[in-house]
Order: C-alpha cells, then sequence, then structure tokens
C-alpha cells in the first residue's frame, strides 16, 4: 500500500490511454482492509488510478512497479480477488497515503464483478510495457493550475485576488495545518485501539465498544472492520431511527407501503429544514428499524437500489397487485405502472424485478423497452 | 483464625487470580487507550471549536480553502460530511451546506430525468442548481457539487460522477453503463451525438459492437434516433443536447 | 397558411430543435414521452395561431411539423399517432371517414365549459338570457379567453354545461357554425 502516490489532478502523460475501469473497487494492504473502501479503479496503460467514490481524494500505482499478478476465484465467504506483488517503492517517489507497509502485495476485491474482463486487460497492459519507452516524459497537468495543489499554490493564487485578505488566509492556512496535525493524532489512536479489538475478538465490553463508535462518529473516521463487526450506529442513531419511524408513518401508506431510501433522505431533510442529517444518518438510522422493533425495514433490492418498506406491505403484496393489473393488461412497463400503483418509476421496476424473481412474471427485453408478461408458464395462481 | 499472608500459598494465589482476571478482561489494555480516547477526543473538540469560530465564515465562502480543506481530511482518513453528528458538521456547519446540496442536487436530477434519461453534465446541473436557488446560496462549484454527489450514493440510487475524456457527468439512474457506453458518451460529448460509423472509426469496433451498446442506451431512455440525416442514423443524447432555455 | 409574423414570439419547447424528436422512437416509453410532448406543441401551436382545424397534408409542410432549421420532418404515420393520441384525450374529432381533416379544441369542451360558466358567475349574468353571438363577440367578454370562440366549439362546451344541470340552450340550430340561439346560465 505505499507504493501508491496521492493524486490531485489526474493526468495522462503524452502515448497514456485509458484502458478500462469499474466502480465499487476495494484495496486490501495485503492481507488487511484498509478504510479505501469504495473506489472507481482506471486502468491506463501506465498505471493504475484509484479514486475514492465517497471522499475527495486520488491514488494511483505505476504499473511499472507491479512484478507480478494473481486472479483468486470466489470462495466460500471470500470474494474473487486480483493480487498484485510489487516492488519495492523507489526513493524518489511522490508521498503517498502509507510511508510504510509490512506487506510487498496489495489485493483489489471487484464488489461490483467484472473481475475476469479487468484481469485479462491488466494482464495485457503489464506485458506491454508502454512505459519503458517513455522513462522521461514528465506528467504535464491537464490544469493549468500546476501540479502541486499544496498551501503555496493555492495561496499564491489567491493572494493575486485578494490582497487586502492575505494575512487571514495564510492564517487559516496554517490554522488548518495545525488542525490536521492534530486530526491525524486522532485516527493513529482510532487505528491502534481498532487493532487491540480486533486482537481480542469478543473480549470487549459493550460499553467500550459503545465508546469507541461513538469516537468514531465524532472524528468522521470510518473503520469498515469495526462496522462489519460491531454493526452500524449507537444512541444517535437510534433516536433518528425512532423519528424517521414516525415522520413516514403516513408517507409510506400514501406510497403503498414502499419508498426509496433517495424519497426518505429528501422529504425528512426539507421537512427538518435546519440541522439536517446526512445520507449516511439516513442510511445508518434505516438499517436499525429491524433491530428496534420498530415497523419499518430497509430493503436493498438486486440493482442496489434501497427503499423503505413498511412491515405490513410486504413486496409480496406489491408483487400480488401487479400480477393482477398485468392479468388486465396484458402487459406493461415500468412507466405504465408507476401511477397505477401510485409509486416512482423505481419503485414500480423494483416491484416488476421481484414479481419475475417469483416467477409470476417475465419479461420481454428489446430495444423497444423492457415489457412484462404474465408467466404462462407458471401454474395460474 | 486464619493468617492473612501477604507471601506463601495466599499470595501465589492472589497472583494468581489477577492474572486470570486479567486474561479474562484481556480489555484492561484497551480500557486504558478507551478512557484516553474520551480525554483526546475533548482536546479536540476544543481545538476544533476554536479552529471554527475563527475560520468558519473561510470555509463558507472561499471554495478554493474548502476544496483544500476536503482533500486534507480524505487523506488523512477522516471525512466530514459522514454525519451530522459528527464534530466537523456540528462545529464547521459544513453538513448543512451539503446535505440541503444533496436533496437540491435530487430534485434537479429527478425533473430532468424524463428528459434525459438519468444523464447530465456536471455544470450542466451547477447552473440549473444557481438557477433555481440563486441569491440566497454562496458559491457553488462543480467540486462541492461531486463531493454533495459522492454522499448521496450512499443512498443506494446509482448516483455517481461520471469522468468523460475532460469533463464530468452525472448519473442518477442506477443503471451500469459499461466502459463502451461511457465510450459512446464520449464521442458524443461535443456534438451531442453518435453515429455507428463515427464509434466504428474512432475505437476500431466491429459495427455490431457500436450498434448493440447503442441499443443499450436507447433501451435505457438516454439516447433517441434520428433517422433524417442524410449519410446514416444518428443518436443524440438529450442528456448532452445544448439548447437550454 | 402561417405566416413568420404570426409565429414570431411563439415560444417552441426544446424538443422542437432536438432532430429525433421528428423520428418516431422505437423504445416504447421514450415514444410515450414523444408523442406526449408532440400533443402538447400541437395544442400551442393552435392555440397561439387561433385555429381550430387541421388538413393533415397541409400540416405536413407547416412549421408545426416541419423545421426547416433542421431539416427535419415528421412523417406521416407520425402525425396520424400524434392526431390520434389527441383524439383519445378528446380533443379532436375527426371530420371524414379518411382523416384528412380534423377539428382540434386546444381546450376541452370540460374546459371550455368551466371558463365560460365562471365568467358567467363572476358578471352576474346568472339567470339571464346570454345570445351566443354575444358569448362570441359581445363586449363584455372581449377580455375573456373565449373571446372569438368557434360556434362549434362554443356548443360543445354548453352542452357539457347543460348536462350538468347549470344551463339551458335554446333556439340553437343543428348546423355546427350556426351561432344563432341563446342560453341561460343557471345558478
Amino acid at each position: 500500500m505505499d507504493r501508491f502516490m496521492w493524486v490531485t489532478t489526474i493526468s495522462l502523460i503524452k502515448g497514456e490511454f485509458e484502458v478500462i475501469q469499474k466502480h465499487n473497487v476495494r484495496i486490501y494492504d495485503g492481507d488487511n482492509r484498509t478504510n479505501f473502501d469504495c473506489g472507481t479503479l482506471r486502468l491506463t496503460s501506465h498505471q493504475l488510478i484509484w479514486d475514492d467514490q465517497l471522499q475527495d481524494r486520488t491514488i494511483s500505482l505505476g504499473l511499472n512497479l507491479v512484478q507480478k499478478t494473481e486472479e483468486v476465484i470466489a470462495g466460500f465467504n471470500r470474494s474473487a480477488k486480483i493480487i498484485l506483488y510489487l516492488q519495492s517503492k523507489p526513493t524518489s517517489q511522490e508521498p503517498g497515503p502509507k510511508i510504510s507497509s509490512q506487506f510487498n502485495y496489495i489485493r483489489l476485491s471487484f464488489r461490483a464483478g467484472g473481475q475476469s474482463e479487468y484481469y485479462a486487460a491488466l494482464c495485457n497492459q503489464l506485458s506491454r510495457k508502454r512505459w519503458i519507452t517513455q522513462v522521461t516524459n514528465q506528467r504535464q497537468a491537464t490544469r493549468p493550475s500546476g501540479r502541486h495543489m499544496g498551501i503555496v499554490g493555492i495561496e499564491r493564487k489567491i493572494e493575486q485576488k485578494q490582497k487586502e485578505t492575505q494575512s487571514t488566509i495564510s492564517q487559516a492556512f496554517s490554522d488548518l495545518n495545525a488542525l490536521m496535525d492534530k486530526a491525524k493524532e486522532m485516527v493513529a489512536i482510532a487505528d491502534r485501539v481498532a487493532k487491540k479489538i480486533e486482537e481480542k475478538k469478543g473480549q470487549l465490553s459493550d460499553d467500550e465498544t459503545v465508546q469507541f463508535k461513538s469516537y468514531l462518529l465524532s472524528m468522521g473516521i470510518n473503520d469498515p472492520v469495526t462496522r462489519e463487526e460491531h454493526g452500524y450506529g449507537n444512541k444517535y442513531h437510534e433516536e433518528l431511527a425512532k423519528q424517521l419511524a414516525t415522520f413516514l408513518k403516513s408517507l409510506i401508506e400514501k406510497s403503498d407501503g414502499l419508498m426509496t431510501l433517495t424519497d426518505v433522505y429528501c422529504m425528512y431533510n426539507r421537512a427538518r429544514g435546519i440541522e439536517l442529517v446526512s445520507p449516511e444518518d439516513v442510511f445508518i438510522a434505516c438499517k436499525l428499524f429491524e433491530s428496534l422493533k420498530l415497523p419499518l425495514r430497509l430493503r436493498e433490492f438486486d440493482s442496489g437500489v434501497l427503499a423503505v418498506q413498511s412491515e405490513s406491505h410486504s413486496v409480496e403484496v406489491i408483487v400480488e397487485k401487479i400480477t393482477k393489473i398485468i392479468k388486465s393488461k396484458g402487459c406493461i412497463t415500468a412507466e405504465e405502472l408507476s401511477p397505477l400503483v401510485k409509486t416512482s418509476i423505481t419503485v414500480a421496476k423494483e416491484g416488476l424485478s421481484a414479481a419475475e424473481n417469483l416467477g409470476m412474471v417475465c419479461r420481454d427485453d428489446s430495444v423497444e423497452g423492457l415489457r412484462f408478461y404474465l408467466n404462462r408458464f407458471m401454474k395460474d395462481p | 483464625m486464619r493468617r492473612r499472608g501477604v507471601g506463601g500459598v495466599a499470595a501465589i494465589n492472589k497472583s494468581k487470580l489477577a492474572k486470570a482476571k486479567f486474561a479474562e478482561k484481556g480489555t484492561e489494555i484497551a480500557e486504558t487507550q478507551v478512557s484516553q480516547m474520551s480525554q483526546q477526543l475533548e482536546e479536540f473538540r476544543t481545538k476544533l471549536s476554536d479552529f471554527a469560530a475563527k475560520h468558519r465564515n473561510e470555509i463558507r465562502k472561499n471554495p478554493q480553502f474548502r476544496n483544500h480543506f476536503q482533500q486534507m481530511c480524505a487523506r488523512i482518513g477522516v471525512d466530514p460530511l459522514a454525519s451530522s453528528k459528527g464534530f466537523w458538521a456540528e462545529l464547521l456547519n459544513v453538513g448543512d451546506f451539503y446535505y440541503e446540496l444533496g436533496v437540491q442536487v435530487i430534485e434537479v436530477c429527478m425533473a430532468t430525468r424524463p428528459r434525459n434519461g438519468g444523464i447530465i453534465p456536471l455544470e450542466e446541473l451547477r447552473v440549473r442548481l444557481t438557477k433555481a436557488h440563486g441569491k440566497t446560496r454562496e458559491d457553488v462549484t462543480v467540486d462541492d457539487l461531486s463531493r454533495a454527489i459522492k454522499k448521496l450514493s450512499t443512498l443506494g440510487n446509482g448516483f455517481k460522477v461520471i469522468a468523460v475524456g475532460s469533463q464530468r457527468l452525472v448519473q442518477s439512474v442506477p443503471v451500469e453503463l459499461s466502459m463502451d457506453n461511457t465510450a459512446v458518451l464520449q464521442s458524443a460529448m461535443d456534438t451531442g451525438y453518435a453515429s455507428i460509423k463515427t464509434l466504428c472509426d474512432e475505437f476500431q469496433w466491429p459495427t455490431d459492437r457500436a450498434r448493440r451498446s447503442l441499443e443499450q442506451l436507447i433501451k435505457e431512455g438516454m439516447v433517441w434516433i434520428d433517422s433524417q440525416n442524410a449519410s446514416e442514423d444518428l443518436y443524440w443524447f438529450p442528456g448532452l443536447f445544448n439548447n437550454e432555455k | 397558411m402561417t405566416t413568420a409574423k404570426q409565429l414570431a414570439n411563439f415560444q417552441w419547447p426544446w424538443q422542437y430543435d432536438f432532430p429525433p424528436f421528428f423520428t418516431i422512437q422505437p423504445n416504447v416509453e421514450t415514444q410515450t414521452k414523444q408523442i406526449q410532448a408532440w400533443c402538447e406543441l400541437v395544442l400551442d401551436y393552435q392555440k397561439h395561431i387561433k385555429s381550430y382545424a387541421i388538413d393533415v397534408q397541409e400540416s405536413l409542410s407547416s412549421p408545426l411539423f416541419h423545421n426547416a432549421k433542421i431539416k427535419r420532418k415528421l412523417p406521416i404515420d407520425g402525425v396520424y399517432l400524434v392526431l390520434n393520441a389527441l383524439k383519445d384525450k378528446g380533443l379532436l374529432e375527426w371530420q371524414d371517414k379518411k382523416m384528412s381533416r380534423a377539428l382540434l379544441m386546444w381546450r376541452s369542451a370540460e374546459e371550455w365549459a368551466k371558463l365560460i360558466f365562471n365568467w358567467a358567475e363572476r358578471s352576474g349574468m346568472t339567470n339571464t338570457v346570454c345570445t351566443l353571438y354575444e358569448l362570441q363577440l359581445g363586449n363584455d367578454v372581449k377580455k375573456e379567453e373565449f373571446y372569438e370562440i368557434e360556434t362549434w366549439v362554443l356548443k360543445r362546451a354548453l352542452r357539457v354545461l347543460e348536462k350538468k344541470g347549470k344551463a339551458v340552450m335554446f333556439d340553437i340550430q343543428p348546423n355546427d357554425n350556426d351561432n344563432s340561439g341563446g342560453v341561460k346560465f343557471l345558478s
């Protein structure tokens, strides 16, 4: 993981071109989880660029540092992965997210699939070694603001515009640096505690776990391992879950017992007006519905769409309704269905998919669109 | 009366008991650090509070400073926008700005989806938002939008920012756009349309591959076909059609 | 024939300059949106040039279905799709079996009925008699939207009111273009 470099502006050198990109790729430092959890991995002829899908950060790895690759097929409880064995870090390399690593390999996990295609493309590019003929080329930034968006660069730009406020800006930047130094320490503490917790699995008291999760929440630190081991949220999210349940009670009946999480986020925040909640807060709160014994559930469809479902209006009820409608109409598209079941097109699409999964309807997929018909291969209900 | 001995069997037993207790609780090490944590947390909160008092405005008014702040946070492993309960959102007020922006982004994307099938240039999104909310909001940059959109993806709606060449598009539907689909988008960026011939010329694709990719896009409602062009059919993206009224 | 002058300040919808708008779309959902947009355009256009009739052949080369600037024309089967969609909405009546001419209301009879009755209530014209002529061209209605309304449309609107028990017509001639006769609005 220490062979990666920070990227401020993605730039391709002369002769470099993009080959393939995939979303939802996770990076492991050797065997360890990192918080480089969800990003778009772009393969070019010269490098791998990982762009965080959730935050402002990008890292890159030169293909010249890859000695060997391996593909690991998915196993029981393990996702498929690509392993990259790396050469040691060149001394002249630009700084990256990690100063040193105990591992000389990284692993890539393709959470949204497409690994084989990617692996083939990667092997292809590695075999061509296009970077060898272009060692002397410098990377030119595509934006005129220059390669180093460091403090000095920004300061100079602003200086030209706001001479009178220069001293304020300088102060702001140096104060920011000091703050970040402190924040870095806080992250390091969290890392150490997280490791200890991992080592002493199952022996941490509830109290301590709660405290630690609260720490992570306050600092905005995402530790995927803690999240997976000890679940989501804390008191704040539990309260939010209860508030959401009350707020959604009548709304969800109006839309037939199913509402997308996106709609929940919008409506709830609009109603709040100020002190809005983050998308992640809403997500975590809804995940807690079941454990808090509230009459709502968070449901994930195959397409990745998340929706809140009223316990009494299970998707099965919607499927029954849809089947009745198709019986009377012969066939239907999601757009035609949505006003009939009083939901958004997204939810109508999911309803049709669910009906298909239950074998009640089948699809006719053409350039004309996606139509659904009653499944006559099944016994008539 | 039993003797209360300090040494001897009693002592050995006591230390054995202590060791056992230690192993049982095994958490003792973690416990110490956990209590240290709350102290550190308070210290940090104070520091952040001071910083906020002095520079909260700077973050609100200055997009470049805001950018820098966000990038620094991301690099040290901290997400100031993760939760409205986090210190950052609470003390710096960055939360409301981005969460509100998120709501507005969703609204614009929903409103324009019937027209563009769920693809809109990031810059067009910014223009529409500025028009809709005009003077009541501060300068919103495309970077701010990108940040807000990244957070929205948590809601499982397919929202994402796609880089196409040197430009950025916002996708707001949970559809998997293949590399080929993205290439078609790239081909259409300047003119608003693509054609089988230009795709085959530009990317050295066989005709079939070009046609398949275009048909996928027609199916998703992102592309309309135009069969009145002299030489060949054209495939237009209403999302890229630069004819804003 | 519509002149450029008539259309000088007409607000064309964004689709009008979008070339594929003139190709009937294969994707069913897209086509539905397309036809809907065409219906709205036809109604707005007709309203703007104050025309209640449409001749299919003529319309093909009118600015409505022919955008010379981008060199696109809606083909005849497209035109029929749009016009029949309007018929399904109750806004269009074919005048002949061949479907070469149609009468078009850019407001439904129901909507006209509402407008006229509202005016009647506002102006205290309930329980008094109005001639059809007065409703079309009288001084009292100069500022109303139904000013200069065509006789056949007016008659249909008044019939709607009659059915609802809100008006009584008398001395009405069967000819659609004959505007003799009157109506009494009931409160």
